[in-house]
């Protein structure tokens, strides 16, 4: 069973996301800022990051940057309320391995979710 | 020989002459010319630019507001998307949607009072009392939680105001320090008239509000560093900093990280307004 970094300081999208991974047969722990996901990411105990950008203490981009520098090579995807081409450039030369455009269709982000996590070789 | 060398003599001090005032009169023709398209140019391009400076303004509006409608159209459509049979569910679902169209409507209603705030018309000003008002205020601070509300001070003199949209302000203060003041600290009203300026001002003992963050917290849907997602739209203080610079007024920030917070919305008093916004 896959353990799945769910890092949104938005409380209602982070019960939906965690609710809906949870019903797929994934663990969940949600981390509410920066620096709460950045720790638990750094600690090797998940499988997959989802990564809001806007949060806080930490920016998501940070809390890439910090954990590619430690090379930690966990699928990463980040979430955003953001539909510029400059932040999605920005996400994925800073190793984020997907983005997604909120509203997202959940379903959608599940799909990529077991991608993601095929590609690594994760149980799922 | 002698009449030939004189009158040459002369041309030349005419023909330098001459040349004097063309260069002279030349410079001055360049001069005018260059103030002249100084003028025009400013008169030209001063509007265009305004209006350019206007249009970056209404796209930078539209960017914002698209980025603060995606948080709760993810929320509306996640839970939609997840909804299951179970009764209780179903129940707290709608209420989660009701609530944030409640918001996405809050935020429509707050960003039209922001675009009308810098139109003629936006106040409805008259004679308001600062010593009456402050007690006032004070009463619809303790309406709006348990939590403790103390007066700091009362001060004594006229302002002209729209009492309706002054109330709003102080009020979105007094609920900001609802939210941030340290559960179970008390909240603070106060008000003084000194110098030609009336000052209203709200006090927490919260965590106070970081350096960085002091200038940005009064720009549209911004929140400090370390702070969870706003209850409400993210435009509080963009209104409160709207309504006092309608009244020709401005809004003082003064905290300090772990030593509370004191918004003041400062209004010229009386006396020292000659014509009403």
């Amino acid at each position: 069973m896959s353990r799945i970094l769910i890092a949104e300081d938005e409380p209602r999208v982070a019960a939906f996301l965690d609710k809906g991974l949870r019903a797929s047969g994934f663990t969940t722990t949600v981390a509410a800022d920066g620096d709460a996901a950045l720790e638990a990411a750094l600690s090797g105990q998940f499988d997959l990051l989802l990564l809001d950008l806007i949060l806080p203490r930490k920016h998501g981009f940070t809390v890439l940057s910090e954990l590619r520098g430690a090379r930690v090579t966990m699928p990463v995807i980040v979430l955003t309320a953001s539909c510029g081409i400059d932040d999605t450039l920005a996400g994925l030369r800073g190793g984020a391995d997907d983005y997604m455009t909120k509203p997202f269709r959940f379903e959608e982000l599940l799909a990529r979710v077991r991608l993601r996590l095929r590609a690594t070789g994760s149980p799922r | 020989m002698f009449v030939a060398a004189s009158f040459r003599d002369l041309r030349r001090a005419e023909l330098d002459d001459t040349l004097m005032v063309a260069g002279a009169a030349g410079g001055a023709a360049l001069l005018l010319a260059w103030v002249l398209t100084w003028v025009a140019a400013g008169q030209v391009l001063a509007p265009l630019r305004a209006a350019g400076e206007a249009a970056d303004r209404g796209r930078e509006l539209l960017d914002d507001v698209g980025h603060e409608l995606r948080t709760p159209l993810t929320v509306i459509r996640g839970h939609l998307e997840l909804l299951g049979d179970d009764p209780d569910e179903r129940r707290e679902t709608i209420a989660i949607v009701s609530d944030e169209l409640d918001r996405m409507n809050r935020m429509v209603e707050e960003l039209q009072l922001l675009t009308a705030s810098g139109r003629p018309g936006f106040l409805r000003a008259g004679p308001v009392e600062v010593g009456a008002l402050t007690f006032e205020l004070l009463a619809k601070a303790r309406a709006l939680t348990e939590r403790t509300w103390r007066l700091e001070a009362v001060g004594s003199g006229w302002i002209v105001a729209d009492h309706q949209r002054l109330t709003q302000a102080v009020m979105q203060l007094a609920e900001n320090a609802v939210r941030h003041g340290r559960q179970g600290s008390s909240l603070w009203l106060g008000s003084a008239v000194d110098a030609g300026e009336a000052h209203l001002w709200v006090r927490d003992h919260g965590p106070g509000i970081a350096e960085a963050d002091r200038r940005r917290i009064f720009e549209r849907f911004a929140r400090g560093a370390g702070s969870a997602p706003p209850d409400g739209a993210g435009l509080g203080l963009a209104i409160v900093q709207a309504i006092a610079e309608a009244h020709h007024g401005r809004v003082e920030l003064a905290s300090g990280e772990g030593r509370g917070a004191r918004f003041t919305v400062v209004l010229p008093a009386a006396a020292e307004v000659e014509a009403g916004p």
